[in-house]
């Protein structure tokens, strides 16, 4: 289904949205105006129809977004949003006058003045920058980001940008971001580059609600891909007693779990009970804080339940 | 005479009041020194700025003796009972006595933790029973403690211990104190705090909200995880036991986040809901306990037609 577009503030339509802001301008290097985009916003060519163009999602359908989303984490892209909110927050005034700089740096190229204030301008939003980062230290290195890498990052960019022709701004300079870690290329890098595996083709689900699709890709591997909360938790109970066979193992790929409260935890593990001793629950890819959650509560020693933690990024 | 008689048998929760380190440390490590003599497995949790100073009185007698920080252990209070729980479990056997010094209460405590912290005194009075020879000793410190916090500790400790002399606590409540902790008020949060109300369609709204908040207030990642577990946790009681709904409110109290929870059930806890690590074979019941791991403090307040319950989660 397609989303409305532009984004307005404050878009919650999707689970993967990454706001980004987009500066059109026009011939004459006049500012048109600035929109929120999503950073996975991409667009596909119709087939057949040259110059014609549709809006797509790089990272595919509905169900691989989710995927995304659990890969990276809620949180994790929770804690991203804040920080590129923040870090636009403190670079919007330095880009007020980088913008005046830049455009007198383009119309008197001769002036070497004009180059000597864009630098000096330039220097200014960098040390801006190497504050907001020091601050944010622990929070940047939480979701996988070095401070370096990313001082490394906007200094490029922006050095980039003060030497092309044009005032629009640049997307991040490519050749440094594929020199950073893997971790890092999942929020800034290009949209489809985080290691994550999509659903691959359309399976029917063995359950689903608006909320949760349960679908089994391979004999006895059981996928889920959603949220279980309070109000789907007894559904998927019941759904899970009702696939599970006595005397068979299986694997249950919680990577696409977006959120699992204790209720969903315990339902997942009473499930094992329908398998009988001697037969095994694999729950394969467990992400992080689950594996935690359950850990904690004692779940992690059940008999015939195996948690296999789902590998830290990069996979 | 270091070593008093005890005044009760079996399960003796005591508070002894001193003046200053010094008398901390002769006291204390005399206490410790006595169990050891004695074979008693002791468990001594206190600050680590104690532990060194206790540790370096004690020489060799330290090497029988269980030290922990509180700062681990009890930052929260609601974990406190749950560590000594353990304790008692791992060491009973046989009828042999235990010993146990804790010293929950210093005067660094924030307002709320020191609330908290006090209902923890109460609880602790429910927390064993006379079927194993415990005697727990909680330090108090007259010398930097408010004097209502130290008439507090004598309403919740059925035994005073006062320079020399070991007393019956005239004023202990005795297990009507149990209920005490969840009975007081608690302060009315800013007018500025964010209000809103959830039903069963709505706590993926919840979740959201406290995501973001968190991460805005430059909570790490794996610390926004905890607290949105945490929170939705609380609602989904909320939701199962409080008649179908309630009301969220959320704000900043100096580096910490709040979230309250609001219902208008009727809810007469277990007095130790949540301060019990639930038994491996039971499944249901480990939601508070998971909630009093993960955050810093839990506040629980039932009244006639409302459950109020208050996560705080500092910034980390």
């Amino acid at each position: 289904m397609p989303l409305p577009r532009p984004f307005a503030e404050g878009f919650d339509g999707c689970p993967g949205y990454q706001a980004v802001k987009f500066t059109a301008f026009d011939s004459h290097e006049g500012k048109l105006g600035t929109w929120s985009t999503c950073r996975h916003l991409a667009s596909g060519a119709v087939q057949r129809q040259r110059g014609h163009f549709y809006a797509q999602c790089s990272l595919g359908r509905a169900e691989d977004r989710i995927r995304w989303v659990a890969r990276v984490t809620t949180a994790s892209l929770e804690v991203v949003r804040a920080l590129q909110a923040d870090f636009e927050n403190i670079s919007a005034p330095h880009w007020k006058n980088l913008l005046e700089a830049k455009r007198d740096v383009l119309s008197s190229p001769s002036k070497p003045g004009s180059r000597i204030a864009l630098d000096h301008l330039l220097e200014g939003f960098h040390a801006s920058v190497r504050g907001f980062l020091a601050e944010r230290k622990q929070q940047l290195e939480s979701v996988g980001l070095d401070l370096d890498a990313v001082m490394t990052l906007v200094e490029a960019t922006s050095h980039a940008w003060a030497r092309s022709s044009q005032v629009a701004l640049k997307d991040p300079d490519p050749a440094t971001l594929q020199s950073l870690a893997p971790e890092f290329q999942a929020f800034l890098g290009p949209p489809a580059s985080t290691p994550w595996t999509r659903s691959g083709p359309e399976a029917v689900p063995l359950y689903e609600d608006s909320n949760l699709r349960i679908t089994e890709p391979s004999p006895a591997v059981l996928r889920l891909v959603g949220v279980i909360d309070a109000g789907n938790v007894e559904a998927v109970s019941r759904a899970l007693a009702s696939v599970l066979r006595f005397g068979v193992d299986y694997h249950l790929d919680l990577s696409g779990l977006i959120f699992c409260d204790v209720g969903g935890l315990r339902a997942i593990v009473e499930a094992t009970e329908r398998l009988g001793a001697g037969s095994k629950l694999y729950i394969d890819n467990l992400p992080g804080h689950l594996a935690r959650v359950a850990n904690l509560a004692g779940w992690a020693g059940q008999p015939g339940v195996v948690l296999v933690p789902l590998e830290a990024l990069p996979a | 005479m270091s070593n008093p008689q005890p005044v009760v048998s079996g399960y003796r929760h005591e508070a002894l009041f001193y003046a200053g380190e010094a008398e901390f440390v002769s006291r204390m490590s005399a206490f410790i020194r006595d169990g050891a003599r004695l074979g008693e497995p002791t468990l001594v949790v206190v600050s680590a700025l104690k532990i060194e100073r206790l540790r370096r009185k004690l020489g060799r007698a330290a090497d029988k003796v269980q030290f922990a920080d509180m700062a681990d252990v009890g930052s929260n209070p609601g974990r406190i009972i749950s560590a000594w729980r353990e304790f008692v479990d791992l060491n009973a056997s046989g009828g042999r006595p235990l010993r146990g010094v804790g010293e929950p209460i210093f005067p660094e405590r924030s307002s709320a933790q020191l609330v908290e912290c006090e209902g923890h005194e109460a609880l602790l009075n429910a927390a064993f029973d006379d079927s194993v020879p415990f005697w727990l000793v909680c330090p108090y410190d007259t010398t930097a403690l408010d004097p209502a916090v130290l008439s507090t500790a004598e309403r919740n400790h059925p035994v005073l211990a006062k320079g020399n002399r070991v007393l019956e606590s005239l004023s202990y409540l005795g297990r009507q104190a149990e209920a005490v902790p969840f009975l007081g008020t608690l302060p009315e949060p800013p007018v500025e705090a964010t209000a809103i109300p959830f039903g069963s369609g709505s706590l993926a709204r919840v979740r959201s909200l406290v995501a973001q908040r968190a991460a805005r207030s430059g909570f790490s990642a794996g610390a926004v995880a905890d607290y949105v577990f945490s929170v939705n946790e609380v609602a989904t009681n909320t939701l199962r036991h409080g008649g179908g709904g309630g009301m969220l409110r959320l704000w900043t109290e100096g580096d910490s986040l709040v979230s309250e929870v609001t219902d208008t059930g009727r809810f007469r806890p277990d007095p130790l809901v949540g301060r019990r690590r639930p038994p491996a074979d039971i499944h249901a019941g480990r939601g508070l306990w998971l909630v009093n791991q993960l955050c810093d403090l839990v506040q629980l307040r039932t009244f006639d037609a409302a459950v109020v319950v208050r996560l705080h989660m500092a910034r980390r």
